[in-house]
């Protein structure tokens, strides 16, 4: 079973990413296989702005542990994302994580004046295009909300747009392509690794889990206020993955869970640990409670959220390292 | 004057290929090397879809390089942003200059590759008129209130930025430009520090565009104090002159060959790109005289033209001449040694 963290960063009135980033240490020093950077704008009481960039920085941070981060991918440029992460990707040799986030609250969307019934096809769109550019040497691509390159005169020359050798003659090299009329858009940099980082979309509805299915793609389930659902939703996940013919071993079911571990110090009553959908108990009773979750829902990572309301920074990096000195070994025995 | 090593992009070219990840890492490297030799910034360059890799997204670089150093100024120059959404880049600058604990600066440029344009689906004919409005949202953003924007380009409703840049209001923004006045107009008439490239033009040149920024600022009223200056030039010192034939014909006439090429500067007289670049072509006259080249002497002379025209910040392109890690922390090391201690003496 693989462990990861998420990383926050403080409140919208005290933004602390000094705090984020000796987090993102101490996790590394910890031997967590992942760290996950979510994406909330405006004046959330949690915020969490441009998961990429902080990313960015994790990347000289740390050594070892992946770099997950939960793109947007409604509020920017498909192909702003794609250079990003491919940055990033390099930056960090190759350790990126990318989760795709089709959701963007209502006060996000009214910000941009998006409308939400468009949203999720946007969304394959600007996931379709991500991944070209990583792997196409070129592609253009023409969709309902996006026409690439702009002016593109290509009809696509293949199911995917991409442009495939041989390429028409003459043969022109593309350092000296520049001047000539281009119909195809070359991404670059590519990522460090191939054939591309890994892709993991958020599983907030059913289409956003049929959309991970369909492509072979790991789920990320968000915290739920209702933890019994769980089975249900990763079972509809795994059906769906069966259906279109794909293998179970080259996914990662992945939970993010709020913990909250009993180490003595903490207080058993706080509000968090009696909060629904919250993993609270002693070590060994939380060890129990995701054994059991992985029975139900072939649950391959789990990722810790100890940031919680009404527990401090000091708490939440002894949790981190308690959970990583006494639940982590006991589940990967 | 201040020294901000120039005009970094992570350039895996045909003449000096490199692998991504090693390139992002000797990035970091060096930064680190600019500030113990005492560089007072350290800047970043960005194209799209750019055959060598050049990197497109200076963010994230940035914010690595903020972790990376503790004292100098980190900058883009240029960020293009035309082709960004300005309140996404709002928020950006906030996050990178929290973790930077206040040292970004930001150049923004207009970008002119129509490439790049077309990729981002962004009008290339209306850039100026959208980098206007842009300075105007990064402004309202920076305020720090609540605001909505109803321009010709962008839409926002009830938007705040959080978090916050750490400088307030918010870090020094720079317009740089090539050797187009207009750039240097809107650069005084917006406020902002402004950065001419010295690479390809006469000192007669950028003394012309200083001229014209300090015309457009004073017509809009900006005070002598919140004006910027700065020049980014190709830069070749050298003990000797043996050595500086050797560097220009091995490591700058090659990258500039392909380079010049690859973004298709040099036309034939019936308008198509050139393909192929001969030595004896009258383009590398033009851009090895803009060069400042020389012994630590003559570099000195040459900065001191600059310096005489009101320039604040030199940034020297010591990386483009030669892609080859050692020799450019060797050459980073010999201008921080020999030439800038002389613009230092009051100083330190």
């Amino acid at each position: 079973m693989r462990t990861g963290i998420l990383l926050t960063c403080g409140t919208a009135a005290t933004p602390d990413l000094d705090a984020l980033m000796a987090r993102g240490r101490a996790a590394d020093g910890a031997g967590y296989t992942s760290l996950w950077l979510g994406e909330r704008h405006g004046d959330h009481e949690r915020p969490a702005p441009v998961p990429l960039v902080v990313a960015g920085a994790l990347a000289a941070e740390t050594e070892d542990i992946l770099l997950g981060a939960m793109v947007k991918l409604a509020l920017e440029h498909p192909i702003k994302i794609a250079e990003d992460a491919a940055v990033v990707d390099l930056l960090s040799r190759g350790r990126l994580l990318f989760g795709a986030d089709a959701g963007a609250d209502e006060r996000e969307l009214a910000v941009y004046g998006r409308s939400r019934h468009e949203q999720h096809a946007r969304c394959i769109e600007a996931l379709d295009i991500i991944v070209r550019s990583w792997t196409c040497d070129g592609h253009a691509y023409r969709g309902r909300h996006h026409t690439l390159p702009a002016q593109t005169r290509a009809l696509p020359s293949d199911a995917m747009g991409c442009r495939v050798e041989p390429y028409a003659p003459p043969y022109i090299d593309p350092w000296q392509r520049s001047g000539l009329p281009f119909d195809y858009l070359a991404v670059t940099p590519k990522p460090a690794r191939l054939p591309h980082p890994p892709v993991f979309v958020v599983a907030h509805d059913s289409a956003s889990m049929a959309l991970a299915a369909a492509r072979g793609w790991s789920p990320i389930f968000p915290p739920c206020s209702t933890p019994e659902d769980l089975p249900a939703r990763a079972d509809a996940y795994w059906r769906a993955l069966e259906a279109v013919g794909r293998s179970r071993t080259d996914v990662v079911l992945t939970v993010i869970c709020p913990v909250v571990l009993y180490d003595g110090t903490t207080d058993a009553s706080a509000e968090a640990a009696r909060t629904p959908g919250v993993l609270a108990g002693t070590p060994l009773e939380v060890v129990d409670r995701i054994k059991r979750l992985q029975h139900l829902t072939g649950l391959g990572q789990i990722v810790c959220d100890f940031d919680l309301p009404g527990i401090t920074a000091d708490a939440a990096l002894r949790a981190l390292e308690s959970f990583a000195a006494d639940v982590r070994p006991r589940l990967e025995m | 004057m201040e020294f901000w090593v120039g005009l970094y992009g992570m350039q895996s070219t045909r003449s000096c290929p490199r692998a991504g990840p090693w390139m992002y890492r000797e990035v970091l490297c060096h930064a680190a090397a600019a500030e113990q030799l005492g560089y007072d910034g350290f800047a970043l360059t960005e194209h799209h879809f750019w055959y060598d890799g050049y990197c497109p997204s200076l963010m994230p670089v940035l914010a690595a390089l903020a972790r990376a150093t503790e004292r100098i100024t980190l900058l883009p120059l240029a960020l293009l942003l035309p082709l960004r959404d300005p309140l996404r880049v709002a928020e950006e600058i906030a996050v990178v200059d929290r973790l930077a604990g206040g040292r970004l600066a930001l150049g923004f440029g207009y970008g002119y590759r129509s490439e790049e344009f077309e990729g981002f689906e962004i009008d290339r004919r209306r850039r100026g008129a959208r980098f206007a409005e842009q300075i105007a949202v990064l402004r309202a953003a920076f305020g720090g209130e609540r605001f909505s924007h109803a321009g010709e380009f962008y839409r926002y409703h009830d938007a705040t930025l959080a978090p916050r840049p750490w400088q307030r209001p918010h870090p020094p923004l720079w317009l740089a430009g090539g050797s187009q006045a207009a750039t240097a107009r809107r650069a005084g008439q917006l406020g902002l520090g402004y950065c001419a490239a010295g690479t390809g033009q006469s000192l007669d040149g950028v003394a012309a565009l200083f001229a014209e920024y300090h015309a457009a600022a004073d017509a809009a009223g900006v005070p002598a104090s919140a004006r910027r200056l700065g020049v980014a030039v190709d830069t070749l010192v050298a003990r000797h002159p043996d050595e500086l034939a050797r560097v220009i014909e091995e490591d700058i006439v090659p990258v500039y060959a392909e380079q010049l090429v690859a973004f298709g500067f040099v036309r034939e007289p019936d308008g198509t790109p050139v393909r192929e670049l001969p030595r004896q072509h009258p383009i590398f006259r033009v851009l090895l005289d803009s060069f400042v080249i020389g012994t630590p002497e003559e570099v000195v002379a040459r900065i001191r033209q600059f310096e005489a025209l009101g320039c604040n910040v030199f940034m020297p392109r010591l990386v483009e001449a030669n892609f080859r890690s050692a020799a450019i922390l060797a050459h980073l090391r010999l201008f921080a040694e020999q030439v800038m201690p002389h613009f230092r003496a009051g100083r330190r």
